[in-house]
């Protein structure tokens, strides 16, 4: 790659300079222009680097298996895709779970429950349970960040559905890991957070059951979502922890357990950005950059 | 008056508080009350605020007083202490003169005339010190401000009424000076000028006036000595020294004195009519008149001096007394008291008795000097030996200092300076003694108050050893005082005071006098020090030099020693190298023959070789003309040996040619015969053979060729060989590409088929819930069917896919008024899973008449469904994996799984019985 004749001669100086992302938008269109798209390579291009916005939503669809890795084949899919939302839509419609007024995020829960089929019966709705709450919210977040609804119940979709496969198992041990990670980091904020109790009641669902969607904005969020889509929930452990670094003294200012509960699980949204690169830094400190790409 | 006070100094203590207003009201009153004062009381008792407190109010007050205050007192103290506070304080503000210098002309011509007129009646010993007083005063304005003076003296006594004074009081003064430079190079303006005193010390304006003074009292010698040169030293000394007179013309010279002098002097006006005061009264104060008394200059005149004073004045009323007094007491003291004197003051060798005049040796300054060893500096007036025992302090460290830091330059000076004085030892008193018919009030003074002491000394040992009383000075003086003037006593109690005031001031101005003269020895010894200090550098440098000379000398002599052999040097290089020269010029012309010599063999020798290549040449061309005849002869000779070959052969030849004809002409007779036949058979074999030939190298060429072509061909195919299997992976890459691409669509596809199904599923769990419900709302069909069903549906396990295609024909079944009868049948649970079974278990339960129509189409993509599926499990299993994958709800997944192979197992089995059960019908394809 680096006698490509294409590429600026600088590009192997951007980084020992600190420009970073300057080539990065150039490798991620090279690698689109493969035919088909090899997947590895895009997950660790994902993992090593900020996707460019412009090809987020388009390298999650096909990370996520909602568009093939040939391209020609895409439109096709694509049409595919679009007339199953609608054929789920308008039964959803006919059989009355949903109506104009329904919110959309409400509109992608009964669609998928329909597509698990867990819908329950329309006399018989409940109120949303814990998983249900945590589709809602992660709805929420991707229809910020994505505008067509059918890509966005598509990408919620298999967002959750992978999430769920890939990451099912290993979800209960990230409390423990963060654990880990933070005695090596600050010992001191450790032994606080044991010592008023509330370690165990940290914000956990929210972090990495909801990948904090509701707890950063979208801007930063989708930076985490990169790299849990790519293919890392670890990921989710350093955010969280750079959450409490951040808030360090704020956190040891507060003594009673439900304090430093409400605090993290209304963190303020100004600085989310540096958090999330200050905790991208710091999981390619402990777990390494992904090698093999670009 | 006490109580006036008492106010004013409460006024005065409130006068500094804090607050402005009550200041000023203060400041108000107390004008006023200096305003009405008429004693100065007030003013007085402000001074004394002012003295205590130093408070910048009262200066202020002080300063604003205006002319009522200003005190016209005829008191003589007061006169005479204003007076020498004026003189001493001239020096100190030259500058102020250029305002006041009328003021003090005016002060001056007062005073003059006061002293000479006397308006108020003073005592005579009182007008002595005011004579002293204006003599001072005189020269300190000739000295400082001499034109305007002498244009004031012009104008103030060229009136008549002033006439007399200036003959009897200013013109003896003017004897006293000579004159001014400034009157020849200044103006008035210049002298008024304040920049002219800048560079003016207040000793430096001291001397300068004594410098023009003639009075050796009042005079400095220093004018001689301000460069502390010795030269001038010595032309002083000359100068000073014109006459030397003895001793007893000296005492003579005093008596006729002492008769000119009755003349003129201010205490002949008034008479001596009081004794001189007392000195053991005030302490240090005769000692120290003794000191200024006795100063260098004083010295001669003081033998002198005493006749003036012990002169009777022509005031009758006291003459008899005092001259009797007088009389006695220089008696007293020249037959009694002398050796008591002497004894008395033996520390002060030098001190000037007017009594010890008559001794042998002289009580001058000179012979001090001479005893003390302590050599003098060079430019001192008055205090520096004869003070040590009365004021040492000042005086005394210099001296010494002088000689530790110069020894040698002080031991020069010293011999010097002990020369010169006993020459003006001697000089000076000739020179006093001429000097002598003008006497300065000063000396005047000195004798007055040198006189009253010895009397009084005389007066009191003689009393208190008359009376015995432990009181001696104040007794003392009450009892001369008593016995002079008994009626007056408390006056001259009085006068005394007074008197004692006056000396005091005296004292004090003559203090001031010593402190200048002090500060400027300091300055001059500074000075001497640092000439003497460069003096004797400078002869250390003219040693320095004088080395050097010699130095320059000896290395001038060397240089010549050297210059001298260097040149005979060069003689006898000169010589050598002419003997050089001669020796290679013969060697030169030796050399020259020689070469001529060696040209000419050089040519010899050219020659020789030239001719003896001649001759190699011409023997080379012999050589070859002799190589040339020996070849032709070789020549000729082979020649001749080939032609006589030659002429055997040919003879031989000859014979073998007549041979051959013979043999020749027989032969051809010989074959004439069978010729013909032999010649026709091998031309034609010849002609085959090559025909046989021609014809194999011909085939042999075609088959290279072929060869060739075939070869060629080979490797044609070869490449196509390669491309095809090239182009057979591309293929297979493609078809990979493509297949995974098909897939990737029908994963799609198939996930909008699993969703529809779904989806259908979930509309027709309404539907039937709909129809449920409708059933229940019409209560027409009383059977457990229409409960059994949907609850059947609803837990119905996953279907295959093939039930998701055929729904349509599902539904119209299930629509149909048959399905409640059938479901209801024995068979309708293992079938409702799968579809094919069901429409199996349709057709045969289905009446005869319509089973024809319904079942062909049906039944045909029936059984093409069914073979796509049980041929194609892999994909369908991996499309259920998939769906539950995305499903994600792990609850439903196992009951699918499992009933897929239950499912096809019953199938299977069941398509067996029936397709036993089916006679009446050829079987399906399996």
């Amino acid at each position: 790659m680096a006698d490509d004749p294409q590429r600026n001669f600088r590009s192997a100086y951007y980084e020992k300079v600190g420009f970073r992302g300057v080539e990065e938008k150039k490798s991620l269109e090279i690698l689109l222009k493969d035919n088909p798209l090899d997947l590895e390579k895009l997950s660790t291009f994902s993992q090593r680097f900020p996707l460019p916005s412009m090809y987020r939503i388009h390298v999650w669809k096909v990370l996520l298996g909602i568009l093939p890795p040939h391209s020609d084949s895409h439109a096709l899919v694509g049409g595919y895709r679009k007339e199953q939302y609608q054929d789920i839509l308008e039964a959803l419609e006919v059989m009355r779970y949903i109506n104009c007024s329904t919110p959309s995020t409400h509109v992608y829960l009964r669609m998928f429950q329909l597509e698990s089929q867990v819908l329950p019966r329309c006399s018989e709705t409940l109120p949303p349970d814990e998983e249900n709450e945590d589709f809602l919210s992660i709805s929420r977040a991707m229809e910020e960040i994505v505008d067509d609804p059918v890509d966005c119940y598509w990408l919620i979709k298999c967002f959750v559905s992978q999430f769920h496969t890939k990451f099912g198992d290993s979800i209960p041990h990230l409390p423990k890991s963060l654990e880990h990670y933070l005695s090596q980091e600050e010992p001191r904020l450790l032994n606080h957070l044991k010592n008023t109790g509330a370690l165990a009641q940290l914000p956990y669902s929210l972090w990495f059951r909801r990948c904090f969607a509701g707890c950063l904005p979208e801007s930063s969020l989708q930076r985490v979502w990169d790299k849990v889509i790519s293919g890392s929930c670890k990921i989710l452990v350093f955010v969280a922890l750079e959450i409490l670094l951040s808030y360090k003294i704020m956190l040891m200012g507060i003594n009673r357990s439900e304090g430093v509960v409400r605090f993290l699980c209304n963190i303020p949204q100004e600085n989310t950005d540096a958090i999330v690169t200050k905790a991208i830094d710091l999981w390619h400190k402990y777990c390494g950059t992904p090698m093999h790409a670009v | 008056m006490s109580k006036e006070q008492v106010s004013i100094n409460e006024l005065l203590l409130s006068l500094d508080s804090s607050e402005l207003q009550e200041a000023e009201q203060v400041r108000a009153a107390v004008n006023q009350q200096l305003s009405t004062d008429r004693g100065g009381a007030v003013l007085s008792s402000l001074v004394e605020h002012y003295l205590d407190s130093s408070s910048p109010q009262v200066v202020f007050l002080l300063s604003s007083i205006r002319e009522p205050h200003h005190k016209t007192d005829s008191d003589i103290v007061v006169l005479i202490s204003g007076v020498l506070v004026l003189i001493t304080l001239l020096p100190m503000i030259p500058q102020a003169g250029k305002q006041h210098i009328y003021d003090f002309f005016d002060v001056f011509g007062r005073l003059a005339s006061w002293s000479f007129r006397n308006p108020g009646h003073v005592p005579v010993v009182h007008l002595v010190h005011l004579h002293a007083g204006v003599y001072s005063l005189f020269h300190r304005l000739y000295g400082m401000f001499p034109c305007n003076f002498i244009s004031y003296l012009r104008l103030h006594y060229s009136m008549k009424e002033n006439l007399d004074t200036f003959q009897e009081v200013v013109k003896p003064m003017l004897e006293h000076v000579r004159v001014h430079p400034e009157l020849v190079t200044g103006t008035q303006d210049y002298e008024l000028d304040p920049s002219r005193w800048r560079c003016y010390e207040v000793h430096d304006i001291v001397i300068e006036c004594s410098r023009v003074s003639l009075d050796p009292l009042e005079s400095s010698c220093e004018e001689d000595l301000s460069s502390s040169s010795l030269p001038h030293l010595e032309l002083t000394c000359s100068s000073d020294a014109p006459s030397s007179s003895g001793r007893p013309a000296h005492l003579s010279l005093n008596s006729s004195h002492i008769q000119a002098d009755v003349t003129w002097s201010p205490s002949s006006h008034c008479g001596l009519s009081t004794p001189p005061p007392e000195p053991a009264s005030t302490g240090s104060a005769p000692l120290n008149r003794c000191t200024s008394i006795s100063g260098v200059r004083s010295s001669v005149s003081i033998p002198v001096a005493p006749p003036p004073d012990v002169v009777p004045p022509p005031d009758s009323q006291g003459k008899q007394p005092i001259r009797e007094r007088q009389e006695r007491a220089r008696g007293d003291v020249i037959s009694s008291s002398r050796e008591d004197v002497q004894l008395e003051l033996p520390p002060r060798s030098s001190e000037p008795h007017p009594l010890t005049s008559q001794e042998p040796r002289p009580l001058t300054s000179t012979p001090c000097r001479d005893d003390s060893s302590v050599p003098p500096p060079p430019c001192l007036t008055p205090p520096h030996t004869l003070s040590l025992d009365g004021l040492s302090g000042p005086a005394l460290p210099y001296d010494q200092l002088f000689e530790l830091a110069l020894p040698r330059a002080a031991s020069l000076f010293v011999e010097k300076k002990t020369q010169e004085a006993l020459q003006r030892a001697g000089g000076e008193q000739g020179g006093g003694v001429e000097g002598e018919e003008l006497v300065s009030p000063l000396k005047v003074l000195d004798q007055l108050i040198v006189h009253g002491h010895d009397a009084h000394q005389y007066r009191s040992r003689r009393f208190s050893a008359g009376s015995k009383s432990g009181d001696r000075s104040l007794s003392g003086g009450k009892q001369q005082s008593m016995r002079t003037k008994g009626p007056a006593q408390g006056e001259e109690l009085q006068c005394v005071r007074s008197q004692l005031l006056l000396v005091h001031s005296q004292l004090q101005y003559e203090r001031f006098k010593r402190q200048q003269h002090a500060i400027r020895n300091r300055r001059l010894l500074r000075r001497v020090i640092s000439a003497t200090a460069l003096e004797e550098d400078s002869i250390a440098m003219r040693e320095l030099l004088s080395i050097q000379d010699d130095e320059i000398r000896s290395l001038k002599t060397s240089l010549e020693e050297e210059q001298r052999r260097s040149s005979q040097l060069l003689m006898d290089t000169n010589t050598h190298i002419q003997q050089l020269q001669t020796h290679n010029t013969h060697l030169e012309q030796q050399q020259q023959e020689e070469q001529r010599h060696t040209q000419r063999l050089q040519s010899e020798l050219q020659e020789c070789q030239s001719r003896l290549r001649d001759m190699e040449a011409e023997l080379q061309r012999a050589n070859n003309k002799a190589y040339n005849a020996e070849h032709q002869l070789t020549q000729l000779s082979l020649k001749l040996s080939s032609s006589q070959q030659l002429q055997q052969q040919v003879f031989l030849q000859n014979q073998q040619l007549v041979l051959l004809r013979e043999t020749n002409r027989f032969l051809t007779e010989h074959l004439e015969g069978g010729e013909t036949q032999r010649c026709s058979e091998a031309s034609m074999l010849q002609c085959t053979v090559g025909k046989d030939y021609q014809r194999l190298k011909d085939s042999d060429v075609q088959l290279r060729q072929k060869l060739e072509a075939a070869n060629h061909r080979i490797s044609e195919l070869e490449t196509h060989l390669s491309k095809k299997d090239q182009l057979i992976q591309e293929q297979k890459k493609l078809l990979q590409d493509t297949k995974t691409q098909s897939r990737a669509e029908l994963l799609a596809s198939d996930s909008r088929c699993v969703a529809l199904r779904r989806a259908n599923q979930t509309l027709q769990t309404e539907m039937l819930h709909l129809y449920s419900q409708t059933h229940l709302n019409d209560g027409s069909r009383p059977d457990d069917g229409s409960v059994a069903l949907p609850v059947a549906q609803g837990n119905r396990p996953r279907p295959s896919s093939a039930v998701g295609i055929l729904n349509g024909t599902v539904e119209a079944l299930s629509s149909s008024p048959l399905l409640p009868s059938c479901s209801s049948s024995p068979i309708d649970s293992p079938l409702a899973v799968g579809s094919f079974l069901e429409q199996r278990a349709r057709q045969l339960f289905r009446p005869a008449n319509q089973r024809q129509e319904d079942e062909e189409p049906t039944n045909q993509s029936q059984e093409e469904e069914e073979e796509a599926q049980l041929g194609n499990p892999p994909l369908g299993q991996e499309v259920e994996e998939e769906a539950s994958l995305l499903a994600g709800s792990p609850q439903t997944e196992p009951p699918g799984r499992i009933a897929a192979p239950d499912l096809t197992l019953a199938v299977r089995q069941r398509i067996h019985e029936l397709s036993i059960m089916d006679y009446d019908e050829t079987l399906p394809e399996f």
